[in-house]
């Protein structure tokens, strides 16, 4: 639908699924390491889980642009 | 409490409770005493204390291991690990309550609750625009389309 139209490019499947996979990835990890232990157990957790909200800030700066 | 003369240190009831505790947990590495319930309450029987322990790591803090020990003897009766799914249910318990991971682990959820709202309301007033005729993009974008591609059908 969208590939015939001039200038829209088909994607891959892993161009389409590559960033979803990889924000589930670290947000499964994030989860797990904040239930695992506390000290730099928690650091990773927020490191991991601090990708979603930035992604969300990139995207919503590349739509406003 | 049981007549008969007991094994377990007698008088104080703190000293009673720590003989309990040391019996429950003699043969479960990993955990430490939680609670010792005295004979003839909810959690014991009428004979013996209860002794739930909890585990010793972040990991394990919300598990319990239960045991029994004969009031009369201070010999641990039984004690049992919990089922399987009882213990993904305890462990997985703080995820509900984003209870772990301290104050910078609030914020990033309080900002992940914040963007679901913003996917939710946008999404609800997209569909709510969408019902009231005349007003969807698409179907202007289509008429006018038909109306241009196909003068027979439109006129």
């Amino acid at each position: 639908m969208t590939s015939a139209r001039p200038g829209v490019r088909r994607k891959t499947i892993g161009q389409i699924f590559g960033i979803p996979l990889l924000t589930a990835l670290l947000s499964a990890i994030g989860l797990v390491s904040a239930l695992v232990g506390d000290g730099i157990w928690d650091s990773v957790s927020w490191a991991m889980l601090l990708f979603p909200i930035l992604l969300c800030g990139y995207c919503l700066r590349q739509a406003q642009k | 409490m049981a007549e008969a003369e007991s094994q377990l240190p007698s008088g104080h009831s703190a000293d009673v409770a720590d003989g309990c505790g040391r019996n429950g947990t003699a043969g479960a590495t990993g955990y430490e005493t939680g609670l010792v319930a005295f004979p003839g309450s909810i959690f014991s029987s009428k004979s013996h204390y209860g002794v739930f322990m909890r585990g010793n790591t972040p990991l394990t803090a919300k598990l319990l291991k239960p045991a029994l020990i004969d009031a009369a003897t201070g010999k641990l009766t039984d004690t049992r690990n919990l089922p399987w799914y009882v213990t993904a249910l305890l462990i997985s318990q703080p995820l509900h309550f984003g209870a772990d991971g301290g104050m910078p682990l609030k914020i990033i959820w309080a900002v992940l609750d914040v963007i679901t709202i913003v996917v939710l309301i946008t999404g609800l007033y997209l569909w709510l625009r969408r019902r009231r005729s005349g007003s969807s993009v698409e179907r202007m974008l289509a008429a006018t389309q038909a109306a241009s591609n196909d003068p027979v059908l439109t006129a």
